[in-house]
């Protein structure tokens, strides 16, 4: 299984939704990291470790803009193993599935 | 049973007790370490709370609002390292605290948060108001929950 290490991979300063709003935004990390794995059916971990800290903003558009362009949540759920080994970002975890759930209920 | 032996029997019961506290509690922080771990909390969260009304009645575009956003996502990071610290052995209060940290944190980090194009957005002021104070009052009901050491 591939594993997505956010702060390596993509930024340890994860914020904004779009392109324009800076380099670290949501809409890039969905398109480049996510949905990737989505299309090729395969299964990823993505760790949240490293970074300061994640926005909503930022976390809602990478997880709950999967829903929007058209996966559900049991799809996103099941193909993404979120985890972190720090536990002061262990909070982030629910979030992401409040936001991959409320994005579901908006369809 | 005399008073000499009525002094020892107390001396031993002090020792004994004394050792027990020690031993339920080590690890665990003092009521200091508490009551500072609070305080630093509070003091946190109120800059966060200024520092997000400040970011929330200017534009995205204005020159200050990317200094905000990465002094506000530091406090917040800092207030969830205490948080796990000061409540790590109680999982249930724990689990309270994060909750409410993480709608305040979706008051104050969420919607248009970090958007260039956005406006000054009132209504999420009142949300960050009413989301801190109910933060801070959990905060406040789960440390009296926190075990006392018989010893300070």
């Amino acid at each position: 299984m591939n594993t997505i290490e956010i702060a390596k991979e993509f930024s340890p300063y994860p914020g904004g939704r779009y392109p324009e709003d800076g380099p670290a935004n949501g809409t890039d990390f969905r398109n480049r990291h996510l949905v990737p794995v989505l299309k090729a059916h395969q299964k990823a971990q993505v760790l949240l470790d490293g970074a300061l800290g994640y926005p909503s903003s930022f976390l809602e558009e990478a997880f709950g803009g999967l829903v929007r362009a058209g996966y559900t949540a049991k799809q996103i759920k099941e193909t993404f193993d979120i985890k972190t080994n720090d536990p002061t970002l262990e909070r982030f975890l629910v979030l992401i599935q409040q936001y991959i759930d409320g994005a579901k209920a908006k369809q | 049973m005399s008073f000499f032996e009525t002094v020892i029997a107390a001396a031993i019961g002090f020792l004994i007790a004394r050792i027990l506290d020690a031993f339920a509690f080590r690890g665990r922080s003092s009521v200091s370490q508490v009551d500072y771990d609070i305080k630093e909390i509070r003091e946190s969260i109120f800059e966060i709370r200024t520092l997000a009304n400040t970011y929330w009645a200017i534009d995205g575009s204005d020159e200050s609002a990317k200094k905000l956003e990465a002094s506000i996502n530091g406090r917040l990071s800092y207030v969830g390292t205490i948080i796990r610290h000061l409540f790590d052995s109680q999982s249930a209060s724990l689990k309270a605290v994060e909750t409410d940290l993480n709608r305040f944190h979706e008051a104050v980090t969420g919607g248009k948060y970090g958007q260039l194009n956005r406006t000054p957005d009132l209504n999420r002021i009142a949300s960050i108001e009413m989301t801190c104070f109910s933060f801070l009052h959990k905060v406040e009901k789960c440390k009296r929950k926190l075990p006392k050491p018989l010893f300070v």
